[in-house]
This record gives structure tokens, C-alpha cells and sequence, in this order.
């Protein structure tokens, strides 16, 4: 999604207003869970829904 | 805050104390020893030991040296846990670690004390007294207190360890 609307990591934490560290562990997966407040922004920042960026994975 | 630095100027004024006692006591009691005036030690009851072998005597200022170990050395990891509480390490590996280590040590000087003191008391007296001790009773209820604490700060960690991966 990042790629599609061709942003940088790093700008996208700027807008959301959280660290680099914490979207590395986002973009990871090792986030154990997300504020609805985050995807909100997230979401709103990338003009997706949340559908676009969560993946259920089988563990 | 001011309750756990308050805590810790009394845990780190008692454990110096404590340390300095038992250095006075190391230094004293070969000097009772030799004058004979062990006796007043007051280890069993008003029983007399002053007849006592050098042995048997030494057996048990080796066993209470061993207790008073144990007691000195929960009161140090109560005083080494503090600095990092005190830096609000809340639920850092070593408060864990040494909570549980405190919980042992007074568990063992507890029961180590009651069982020394039954089977002095069966030599000495050839008597069988099983009583309840104050000193015993709260020796255990701190030191299971002690390693409860230990796991809820385990549990604690974990969820600390959660909420600062929840983005």
C-alpha cells in the first residue's frame, strides 16, 4: 500500500505520528496489537480501508 | 515515589546494621568462648551451655552463622531490588529474579531456625516441644509473600511487554 501510493516509511510515521521504531515492528508484524486510533490514521494517511493493510494469517 | 525511597534509606540503613552485627558477633563469640561466658547467649531457653564441647559449640554457631546468612542475604537483594524500583525498573528480570531468591532465603531461615532450635532442644533437654513460632510463622508468610510477588511481576513484564508493542 505504501508502494501504491508511492510513500516512504518514514513519512508515513511522521503523519501518523509515531516513532521509525515502532513502524518497523508494525511493517514486521512483531506488533502484538493496534490502536484503533493507529489504523484510523494509518487508514486516513494511505486513503485505504483497514481490509487493504490486515491479513489474517493461519498460525 | 517517597515510600519506596523512604524503603530503601531504612532497608539500606538496616542491612549495614545487620552486617555490622554479625561482624561483632563473629569477633565476640570466640572471645565468650574463651571466657567462658557463652552462656549468656541464651540459645535454648535458661538451659546451661556451658559445658558444652568445643565441637558441638562451634556446630552451633556454624548452623546460626548459616541462618544468619540467609537472612543477611535476603536483606541485601531487598536493598539491590530497590535501586532498580527506585529507577522505576518496575518489573525488570533482576527485581524478579531476587524476589524469588528473597522468598527462598526466608523461607529457609524460617524453617532452618524451628528445626534448629527442635533438635537443640532434643539433644540438650531430651525433650519434644512442637509449638507454633512467631518467628517462623512470619518467616514463611514473607517468603511465600516474596516469591508470589516474583510471579506477578512475571505476569506484569509480560503485559508491559504487550502494551509496548500495541501501536
Amino acid at each position: 500500500m505504501l508502494a501504491k501510493r508511492k510513500m516512504k516509511s518514514k513519512e508515513l510515521a511522521e503523519i501518523i505520528g509515531i516513532t521509525t521504531a515502532n513502524m518497523s515492528i508494525l511493517k514486521s508484524g512483531k506488533a502484538k496489537a493496534i490502536r484503533f486510533s493507529t489504523l484510523e490514521a494509518i487508514c486516513k494517511a494511505l486513503d485505504c480501508q483497514p481490509s487493504d493493510i490486515l491479513e489474517y494469517v493461519k498460525g | 515515589m517517597k515510600t519506596i525511597s523512604t524503603l530503601k534509606k531504612l532497608i539500606d540503613f538496616y542491612f549495614y546494621f545487620l552486617a555490622l552485627g554479625f561482624i561483632i558477633w563473629i569477633i565476640v563469640i570466640p572471645i565468650m568462648f574463651k571466657t567462658g561466658k557463652f552462656n549468656t547467649l541464651d540459645f535454648l531457653d535458661d538451659h546451661d551451655i556451658s559445658n558444652l564441647s568445643f565441637g558441638r559449640f562451634m556446630m552451633m554457631i556454624l548452623v546460626g552463622a548459616i541462618l544468619y546468612y540467609y537472612f543477611l542475604k535476603a536483606i541485601y537483594l531487598l536493598k539491590k531490588s530497590l535501586n532498580d524500583l527506585c529507577n522505576g525498573n518496575y518489573f525488570s528480570e533482576l527485581v524478579i529474579s531476587n524476589f524469588n531468591e528473597i522468598g527462598k532465603s526466608f523461607l529457609i531461615c524460617g524453617i532452618g531456625a524451628a528445626v534448629f532450635k527442635f533438635i537443640l532442644r532434643l539433644v540438650f533437654l531430651s525433650d519434644i516441644k512442637l509449638g507454633i513460632d512467631n518467628f517462623l510463622i512470619i518467616s514463611i508468610i514473607i517468603g511465600l509473600f516474596f516469591m508470589f510477588l516474583s510471579e506477578v511481576f512475571i505476569k506484569a513484564r509480560k503485559a508491559q511487554q504487550e502494551n509496548n508493542l500495541t501501536i
